[in-house]
């Protein structure tokens, strides 16, 4: 057997195999259980550490003939190993962090047995080799990653959770619709370089397609209303993995799909202008409302959403610059990495603060430096890699998407993208000194005088990400020539549009320029932000995605459940009681029953009274015909078909032979036809 | 081409199974007996069908006249590929549920075990016949016997509703088989041939005429495939006992109907006919109502196994719309949908059967958290559900992925807006009962019975692994469907 079938297959089995094992014989092992998961989490890092630093180089598709179709292909290529390689690293750190982490927590045989099974599905994203195997992997992390969400079961976190299954539903089925479309025009699901066929329409409708799919899951907007309402609630080392790594899948689709399609060396400009857009507006808006959150883990989640707007931006300067754009996809890639490295990290730090106090409420915590030295030197480490300050990694590719950017004309549109850009970059640096300032600076409440800093297994997860993070930022170009230059070449650009880059320069004067506005901007905004109580500011409720999806899937509700009590919920407010008891119409009580809906449903059921009362008048006209009916020569036949003649029974039996005798008619009708078509 | 080879196997497959039926009838209350016998019939009829099946794949049909009435009537059963899918499903399912069907019934159920188990085995054997007709007299004749051999199995409880959906039960289907009866008729006296040919037999007909029988098969066959107008049937027979709801009402009954409209197109009509009049829209309307309608309504229910049948109705509907589009992909999509749906739904409503053993309860609101106790039940109910739904790994999936390139195919794609609406509210329905039962708070004062019998949690589990093996290798179900499409298709 081939060395690289054995090892790509292990490395999806084990954590599927380890899933089963946690969960049949687990709990046997008494304490040494907690630390079984985090096993096999390594074994796998191990195995594909072998994979991405064997540098088998070339391109080698793995085949398995004898499942679905035989069109299950596992592919081993620069481009997923890296990413393959980044899942394993950032899962087993969030692995070794929730030994400790998940002690306390009741149900964790589940919450293992369900990270495990979206390692495997994670990892198999990363390592499909065509479109039908990323479908199957996808929609198995999907599935997978719903426990994960409603692991609380508070009310927040089923509310969070069936919004995440609706829209990733949704998303699934559109993907499968564009894959199909895709299998249409290529003839097959395989990865390609642009396709030759197809009109350029039909195209476009496949990539919508397949965008909406990966859309969702990358957190785009407006189809982001699911993720910062589904990464808070989750524990914290499943809301890092959420937001470090699986959305990372969506992003990967989108490259994946748009190279397929478009290809990279042709210059796409509508698609990419829409991209572009959709980039910009995703960055701006999360990090707007990221920065009127209290809740640290949803402030994070929102910065989840605008960094993936980066990624998008930096795709859509690469489809818009055709051979040109090897820089801005390369960036992108960059950032991809760059943000599983410091979200983890972020996300894993704050759940480490919630550990020792109980607490995600930013504003309700405050100078824990001198308590937790550690985790605080860790996050500031995050900070300033998500921030963009030179010398850690978030710098390196946001400087290369900012490069993209001023690539792509002059004037117009693009100046307004990048003046957004820095704006944007500013609101990102001011939300992580409002993180660090309000969780590690200021007076410390009198409650966590006795608190200590996380316990060694915490750190022990999170202090190899720190490092990548500043290492990644020190040595970009090292990085860049061994890692990033194989990996474009796999995407298809050409070893001459590669000549160009394959140096980069991350120090020009109009970066440092554009830093330093950033970094203006960036302190003005906190202190505007912190005199003027800006962070603050609430907005209508009508203001956003969200209410209106919440709306729609409201009357979708009431249209199909029978016993809604709606008077209760009128009265019974969000949070009561009363809504509390049964949790799913909790969920759209909670969100304000406006007077729209309230329409639709009177209306139903205005509709339903006045049918049941025109039933009820034909049932009487028709009963009054029967009974006369009744009193002559069918009244034995009567007799003879019904079983019993109580009371009960009888009106039953009317009902039925109203219904027979309609049958009857029926039938009548069509002999009746049949004798004038035939005769 | 395929040799024509004459064996009383099929006779066998279907009679002796029927007799052995009736041996149980006359049994009475002897319990080791009837058991034994009900054991027997099915996995006699399982192995009848199997040896039929070594028999096809050399290239042979198995034909075999019984009965001839003068008059150009004749009955005979004959064995082709399509035939034997169906007869295949069922003897397969049929030996899965026996053993379910004498737990449930010992555990549920005091008085006469005779009855029941007499008349299932009937009805499973007849269902056998229908699959296994050579004509449509034939079939005709085992698709009255069917309905009339599930009629004591419905009124079985002998409650006051019981006995309601029993009647209505016979109304609906013995007014579809008195149309089908003008169909049938229509066939024999303007048909060029008695057996089913691949060419069709209706040459030379007027294409109103033409047009008219179809309608009347459609609705025929319709009335038992439960499509929109005619399926409240369906739901309302759920009072039944499990076994017949799963086994009879979900799988083969309903399989009966679809297998019918599949025989008119195929061998009575021809593809090249249905193709040139058009009629197959017909077909593709009625089946996308019914999907929708059926979705909307199992929505709407609280009670567990009258969601479970209108999601029956909504799911018949499939295969129906993957053979009305008239191309090879989506026949296989559909029959691919339709094995899953079989095996998995049978799994499903044994789940529920289950979780009423265990703890009386029927309504899904008071399901609250029972997966949390009953794990096994629950674990296998959520693989059955994501495996309707059509998640990757599981034959639903295969199915979609062929069903759905089929509109794509033939440039209808407003179909494809019926397949994902029809997804959607599948993933609706079912993963909200999956919900409660794992993830609502349980209720402490809920009672829950003894350990689960293996011979109930056993064919619970064989129906969902059996349907995922076809997800994980489609090529055995392939090579059995393969055949069909090209001897029907033309490669």
């Amino acid at each position: 057997m081939d060395f690289h079938l054995i090892l790509t297959s292990l490395i999806i089995a084990i954590p599927f195999l380890g899933a089963g094992i946690t969960y049949w014989f687990g709990h046997k092992l008494k304490t040494a259980w907690d630390y079984l998961p985090f096993l096999f989490s390594l074994t796998t890092l191990i195995l594909t550490s072998i994979l991405f630093f064997g540098g088998s180089g070339g391109h080698v598709i793995i085949k398995y003939p004898f499942l679905p179709f035989s069109k299950v292909e596992l592919s081993i290529n620069s481009l997923n190993v890296l990413l393959a390689f980044l899942t394993a690293l950032v899962w087993t750190a969030a692995m070794l962090f929730s030994v400790s982490y998940m002690k306390k927590s009741v149900k964790r045989r589940r919450f293992y047995v369900f990270m495990l099974l979206a390692f495997s599905a994670n990892l198999g994203v990363f390592l499909a080799g065509n479109f039908l195997t990323l479908f199957i992997f996808f929609e198995l992390l999907g599935l997978s990653a719903y426990p994960l969400i409603v692991h609380n079961e508070s009310i927040e976190a089923f509310e969070a959770g069936t919004k995440y299954l609706i829209m990733v539903f949704l998303g699934d089925l559109a993907l499968l619709l564009g894959i199909l479309f895709y299998y249409k025009i290529a003839g097959s699901v395989a990865f390609a370089t642009g396709l030759s066929g197809g009109s350029d329409y039909f195209k476009v409708i496949t990539f919508a397609l397949m965008g909406i799919g990966f859309g969702v899951k990358a957190g785009v907007v407006p189809l982001h209303i699911w993720l910062p309402d589904a990464h808070p609630v989750s524990p914290s080392p499943a809301s890092a993995l959420l937001s470090g790594i699986m959305i990372k899948a969506g992003a990967y689709g989108i490259i994946r799909s748009l190279f397929s399609i478009f290809g990279p060396e042709i210059r796409s400009i509508d698609v990419g202008f829409v991209v572009i857009w959709v980039g910009v507006v995703t960055m701006f808006v999360a990090v707007f409302m990221a920065l009127l959150q209290e809740n640290a883990k949803k402030m994070l989640a929102y910065h989840s959403i605008s960094q993936m707007g980066y990624i998008v931006l930096g795709i859509g300067c690469a489809i818009y610059l055709g051979g040109k754009g090897a820089l801005a996809i390369g960036g992108s890639l960059y950032h991809i990495v760059n943000h599983a490295l410091f979200k983890t990290s972020l996300f894993l730090t704050v759940g480490a603060v919630f550990y020792r106090t109980g607490e995600f409420n930013m504003y309700k915590l405050g100078g824990l430096l001198k308590k937790m030295p550690i985790i605080a030197f860790c996050t500031i480490i995050a900070s300033l890699g998500i921030s963009g300050i030179p010398l850690f990694n978030g710098y390196v590719s946001k400087t290369l998407i900012h490069q993209a950017v001023t690539h792509l004309g002059h004037g117009g549109w693009v100046s307004l993208a990048e003046i957004l850009f820095l704006i944007i970059s500013g609101g990102t640096i001011a939300s992580f000194i409002k993180l660090f300032a309000l969780i590690f600076l200021g007076k410390l409440p009198e409650k966590y005088e006795s608190v200590k800093d996380a316990p060694p297994f915490m750190i022990a997860g999170i202090l190899p990400l720190t490092a990548l993070v500043i290492i990644l930022g020190i040595l970009p170009n090292r990085f860049w020539g061994t890692f990033m230059i194989p990996l474009l070449k796999n995407l298809g650009y050409k070893t001459l549009s590669l000549n160009s880059v394959s140096i980069i320069n991350i120090l020009t004067g109009h970066d440092i320029q554009s830093l330093i506005i950033s970094l203006f901007v960036g302190i003005l905004i906190f202190a505007m932000g912190t005199k003027y109580d800006l962070f603050h500011m609430r907005f209508p409720c009508w203001f956003g995605v969200n209410y209106w999806f919440e709306q729609l899937t409201m009357g979708l509700y009431f249209l199909t459940h029978r016993e809604v009590h709606l008077p209760e919920i009128m009265v019974a407010g969000p949070g009561t009681e009363a809504v509390k008891e049964g949790s799913i119409s909790g969920i759209y009580a909670r969100t304000e029953v406006h007077r729209l809906s309230f329409f639709v449903i009177s209306l139903k059921r205005r509709i339903k009274y006045s049918y049941l009362k025109s039933k009820a008048v034909l049932t009487e006209k028709i009963n009054y015909i029967i009974g006369k009916l009744r009193k002559g020569f069918l009244a034995k036949l009567y007799q003879d078909l019904s079983a019993s003649k109580t009371g009960i029974e009888f009106e039953l039996y009317v009902q039925d032979l109203n219904f027979g005798m309609f049958l009857v008619l029926f039938l009548l009708v069509i002999c009746f036809i049949s004798f004038r078509l035939i005769g | 081409m395929n040799q024509n080879m004459v064996s009383v196997l099929p006779i066998v497959a279907v009679f002796l199974p029927g007799a052995i039926g009736v041996a149980i009838l006359f049994a009475g209350e002897n319990k080791k007996l009837r058991e034994f016998l009900s054991i027997l019939a099915s996995v006699c009829s399982f192995l009848m069908v199997l040896a039929m099946y070594f028999i096809l794949s050399k290239g042979e049909v198995i034909e075999c006249n019984f009965a001839d009435f003068g008059f150009n009537l004749f009955l005979c059963l004959r064995t082709d590929w399509l035939g034997l899918f169906f007869a295949m499903l069922t003897a397969c399912l049929w030996l899965v549920s026996i053993p379910y069907a004498l737990k449930y019934m010992e555990k549920k159920f005091f008085n006469s075990g005779a009855r029941f188990f007499g008349f299932f085995t009937l009805s499973a054997s007849f269902a056998v016949g229908v699959t296994l007709a050579g004509n449509m007299l034939t079939l005709f004749i085992f698709y009255g016997l069917l309905t009339f051999s599930t009629y004591p199995l419905v009124i079985h409880s002998e409650t006051s509703t019981a006995i309601r959906a029993a009647k209505n039960y016979l109304i609906y289907l013995m007014a579809g088989e008195s149309v089908l009866l003008f169909a049938v008729l229509a066939t024999i006296g303007f048909g060029s041939s008695q057996s089913f040919a691949r060419v069709g037999v209706m040459f030379g007909v007027e294409p109103r005429i033409l047009l008219f029988v179809f309608m009347m098969y459609v609705v025929g066959f319709g009335v038992k495939a439960a499509v929109f107008p005619f399926s409240n049937w369906l739901p309302m027979v759920s009072v039944a006992p499990t076994p017949v709801t799963g086994l009879l009402h979900a799988v083969a009954v309903v399989n009966m109907g679809v297998y019918g409209i599949m025989r008119v197109i195929l061998n009575v009509f021809s593809l090249k006919l249905v193709q040139s009049m058009g009629i197959g829209f017909l077909l593709i309307i009625i089946s996308s109502i019914t999907i929708i309608y059926g979705s909307l309504m199992a929505l709407r229910q609280d009670d567990f196994k009258r969601r479970l049948a209108f999601s029956t109705v909504a799911y018949v509907s499939y295969p129906i719309l993957g053979m009305a589009l008239l191309n090879p992909s989506a026949f296989i999509g559909g029959l691919f949908l339709l094995v899953t749906h079989a095996f998995l739904k049978l799994a499903l409503f044994f789940c529920a059967g289950a979780i009423d053993v265990q703890t009386g309860k029927n309504k899904i609101s008071e399901l609250s958290g029972v997966g949390q106790k009953l794990q096994v039940v629950g674990t296998l109910f959520t693989i059955g559900s994501l495996g309707l739904i059509g998640t990757p790994l599981t034959p639903g999936f295969v199915g979609k992925w062929y069903l759905w390139r089929a509109p794509l195919e033939t440039n209808q794609p407003g179909i494809i807006g019926v397949l994902i609406i029809g997804s959607v509210l599948c993933a609706l329905y079912l993963l909200y009962v999956v919900y409660t039962l794992f993830f609502k708070r349980l209720d402490d004062n809920l009672v829950f019975g003894d350990k689960l019998s293996y011979w109930i949690s056993f064919p619970i589990g064989a129906g969902v692994f059996g349907g995922l093996v076809f997800g994980i290798f489609p090529k055995i179900l392939l090579s059995i469907i393969n055949p069909m499409v090209i001897y029907y298709f033309g490669g």
